[in-house]
């Protein structure tokens, strides 16, 4: 751990290079003296997301992370009606039928078509054909549910026209022996993905057919799985009554930083360049990769990059699921949880309630 | 320093003891008393009180993916009475631990999740936990037996696959069914076949039971049989133990197969005949998965099962996942006292309790949360051991569904010896676990001391003292400590050439290495302390 501010500075205060310690007793200062100090997480590993929560916790502040308002279109999906989903690997392996429902942003999943092998056959059973359809364009929503009412035999309002076509991808969707439908959270609404999932539920009462949920970016995934595990929810939550108090609107650390509800920030985005910066002008701290964004900050940290600079749980978009990666340590260079702690730790331990 | 736990009834049935005496500890191990004049450090005067070892838990779904969607699925349930059905990690260890419990299984983990399985098993305080490595429907297995391979290859799999997922132990849960409905198969049972493989369900058994014996894994296979809550479904458990042929084999929830089709509604317990051939079957263990009223949600690997399931959902909604391998599903269910249906699961759970003569071979579980949260336990004990509680609760229940099950002729009171016998010796002894589940010297200092009640769920509700490893963890219902919690697994031992092979096959159908699921070690993990290793019997 770095102990004095160097070519490499690690820490800063008021945009100058600070000793570690001094930084974080300084970040400290900042966070507990705020009336409502709120978390925002941007991408982060999941000892950083549970050192979030312990540090929110200290606080008795709130902490979300900031994509979880697009995250929450395929959660509100999930618990609402409920869903039926599979794996990427099981697409891979099986599908015989993919469907993607709206655009899958690029960024978010570059490899996509090699890793679901999307031009090959299901590689589980090379005999079999793979179709690859796509419903795209304007009216997504509208183009779901009367596809959802042909696949019921129900009449539509749409001319011919439009209705033809979905009629034909009804029939192809009914005749799939293993269907997949995949979209993402970034392109798709709430409403539209509920619609979805009611039409995969609707299309097992035939045939087998599932959803992929791509979802979106900033390892949201993971944090979800880690505030689900610690606090029973998937964020955002406060802890100011002492245990964590679930609101998706109330607590959104967005919402609260731009309306002035919180007073101080704790920024932590460690998955790529922090070109998103910390939303707001209220007192931040923050704890990025990049030196400019650190010292931008009141207090800032230069930390490690998960997975590359020390080793991580991540999500892994390829499996769907949570994944250890050995990173190499490198000197002098902390990970994000490893920070928070020292903040932590730093607390006096009487914390201003909010 | 020594410690002395002085006077208590001190309840051992691994060792033959149930009178008043003394435990020693040192160094976190129970130790012979000490030579004339040593002085302990410390006393805990036990004059009146049970003293029994720590518990233990075989069966209760408390980590991993399916978990946490519970939990992400049922916001609504946090604050309310049915929290304790989706307790966040927390309040996990520290429900168990009041309780008296030490270690806690998680018995169904799928290997592409255990990852996370771990991160999250290893936040919950207190308690010592271990994973069971779910097979039995997962894609390469199915290859080896398609292709004909024999069970050294498969023996390989198997203990590469434990060592891997840091297990304990090999589930299978209705082995061939998720493979099936992934091939839009409904209803799977132990004959019928995997469309185009040739493999049924008793082959997958068959084949697991081999391996876990092979890899000398102290567990014997536990299995979530086919065709799980079906009426009618003894025939398939009472078929399952015979197909096992003598070789041990671990049934889970059982309960949940004791299903004749008497009755006006064809629905009605049989568990005295189900019972009966367990009695007989000394090759067989069960644990019940009784069901205890109340708001609950299912969490299963059984995707098949959970799928079927959906429309008697309450609320109205689930998650299914159509995993690889397994998969699971989430669907929220309250048993109620008024629905005849619940009333003979609950009786038929019982029977069983009370029908199966050996408590060493059957086993206190609610296959938490499925049948009810573990929290319940203490109720069931108070059940188990009062027969007059037990009247009084079948007078609150449909007339129609106690006509068909025999519980309240059944005079059977438990003893203590028999709860300790059910809930510590007996799962130590079954799980390979030596150095727990009894109070002798060199046992870990795992104990947990009963203040003596009238109201037997009282008594064994908050645990008057709770030690763990010889620290204190519970004082008078309270939590008074948080010394590390271990994580346990077996050492398998299997072929390295068996990597080659899975490396060509993850390559191949997956498109990823299959040691992007290997799950790291200890200190990766968040936890303190290696694991704790079981070797395997040679």
């Amino acid at each position: 751990m770095m102990t004095g501010p160097d070519a490499h500075p690690r820490a800063f205060i008021a945009g100058k290079p600070a000793e570690f310690q001094a930084a974080a007793n300084a970040a400290a200062r900042l966070l507990e003296t705020a009336r409502l100090p709120v978390v925002a997480l941007d991408g982060t590993d999941d000892a950083g997301t549970r050192a979030a929560l312990d540090l929110a916790f200290r606080l008795k502040g709130a902490v979300g992370h900031l994509s979880m308002p697009t995250a929450s279109r395929d959660l509100d999906a999930m618990r609402g009606p409920g869903w039926i989903v599979t794996t990427p690997l099981q697409t891979r392996a099986r599908a015989d039928h993919v469907m993607i429902v709206g655009e899958i942003p690029n960024q978010l999943w570059p490899s996509m078509s090699d890793d679901l092998a999307l031009d090959r056959a299901p590689t589980l059973f090379p005999d079999m054909q793979r179709s690859l359809v796509r419903l795209s364009g304007d009216g997504i929503l509208r183009k779901l549910a009367a596809l959802r009412a042909i696949v019921k035999e129900r009449r539509t309002s749409l001319p011919g026209t439009e209705s033809k076509p979905l009629a034909a991808l009804a029939a192809s969707c009914r005749c799939a022996k293993y269907g997949v439908a995949i979209w993402s959270a970034e392109s798709l609404d709430a409403m539209s993905i509920e619609v979805l999932a009611g039409l995969i539920d609707d299309l097992n009462a035939h045939t087998r057919f599932s959803g992929l949920p791509v979802g979106t970016g900033g390892n949201v995934e993971g944090s979800i799985q880690a505030f689900a595990a610690v606090t029973g929810f998937p964020g955002p939550v406060s802890f100011a009554p002492g245990n964590a108090i679930y609101d998706p609107w109330r607590f959104d650390p967005r919402r609260m930083i731009e309306s002035g509800e919180a007073d101080a920030a704790l920024y932590v985005c460690t998955l790529h360049d922090a070109h998103s910066a910390p939303p707001g002008t209220i007192p931040t701290v923050a704890l990025v990769t990049e030196p400019a964004a650190a010292t931008a900050a009141d207090v800032g940290f230069v930390v490690g990059r998960p997975g590359d600079d020390h080793s991580a749980f991540l999500h892994d978009r390829r499996v769907g699921g949570l994944v250890h990666i050995a990173g190499t340590a490198k000197a002098g260079v902390v990970s994000a949880s490893v920070a928070l702690a020292a903040i932590a730790t730093a607390l006096t331990e009487m914390p201003v309630a909010c | 320093m020594l410690t002395k736990l002085a006077g208590g009834h001190v309840v051992d049935p691994a060792n033959g003891v149930d009178s008043v005496g003394d435990i020693w500890i040192e160094n976190g191990r129970i130790v012979r008393p000490p030579a004339d004049g040593v002085v302990p450090g410390t006393t805990h005067d036990l004059s009146g009180c049970v003293v029994m070892a720590g518990a233990i838990d075989i069966h209760s779904h408390i980590a991993g993916a399916n978990v946490n969607t519970s939990r992400l699925l049922l916001p609504e349930l946090r604050g309310t009475k049915a929290e304790h059905s989706v307790p966040i990690c927390d309040e996990i260890g520290r429900l168990y631990a009041k309780m008296g419990y030490t270690t806690v299984v998680e018995p169904a983990i799928s290997p592409h999740v255990a990852v996370q399985a771990h991160v999250e098993i290893a936040r919950i305080p207190l308690i010592d936990t271990a994973i069971l490595a779910v097979l039995g429907n997962d894609d390469f297995l199915l290859g080896l037996m398609r292709a004909g391979e024999g069970p050294r290859a498969i023996a390989d799999y198997a203990g590469r696959t434990l060592s891997a997922t840091r297990a304990l132990g090999l589930k299978v849960v209705n082995p061939g069914g998720a493979a099936a409905f992934k091939q839009n198969v409904r209803s799977f049972s132990l004959d019928d076949e995997i469309p185009g493989s040739g493999i049924t369900s008793r082959q997958i058994i068959h084949t697991m039971q081999a391996a876990a014996d092979d890899l000398g894994v102290p567990h014997p296979l536990h299995l979530h049989c086919n065709n799980l809550g079906m009426p009618g479904n003894v025939e398939t458990a009472l078929a399952t133990i015979e197909a096992a042929e003598g070789r041990r084999l671990h049934l889970a929830h059982l309960q949940f197969y004791a299903y004749g089709t008497d009755g006006a509604r064809g629905f009605s317990s049989a568990a005295p005949k189900l019972a009966a051939a367990v009695n007989l079957a000394r090759n067989i263990t069960a644990d019940v998965g009784q069901v205890m009223f109340g708001q609950t949600v299912t969490v299963s690997s059984d995707v098949m099962r959970q799928f079927n399931s959906r429309g008697q959902a309450h609320p109205r909604k689930s998650a299914i996942l159509d995993g690889d391998g397994n998969g699971g599903g989430i669907v929220p269910y309250r048993y109620r006292r008024g629905n005849y249906f619940n009333a003979v699961q609950w009786a038929a759970g019982l029977e069983l309790f009370l029908l199966i003569d050996d408590p060493w071979r059957v086993f206190m579980t609610t296959d938490h949360p499925n049948g009810g949260p573990f929290t319940s336990y203490p109720d069931l004990i108070a059940l188990l051991m009062s027969r007059d509680l037990r009247s009084e609760w079948i007078t609150s229940l449909p007339k129609d569904a106690m006509e068909v099950s025999t519980l309240a002729s059944i005079q059977r009171e438990y003893s203590l010896v028999d709860i300790a016998t059910m809930t510590r010796a007996a799962p130590a002894r079954l799980l390979g676990l030596a150095d727990r589940g009894h109070l002798g010297p060199g046992a870990r200092a795992d104990v947990a001391v009963y203040a003596p009640q009238a109201n037997k769920a009282t008594m064994f509700r908050d645990a008057e003292l709770v030690l763990r490893d010889g620290h204190v963890i519970v004082k008078r219902g309270e939590i008074v400590g948080a010394p590390v919690a271990n994580g346990i697994a077996v050492a398998a031992k299997f072929d390295a050439a068996i990597d080659r092979r899975l490396a060509t096959f993850y390559h191949d159908i997956y498109g990823v290495s299959n040691t992007l699921f290997d799950v790291p070690d200890a200190a990766a993990l968040y936890r303190h302390a290696a694991f704790d290793m079981i070797e395997c019997r040679s």
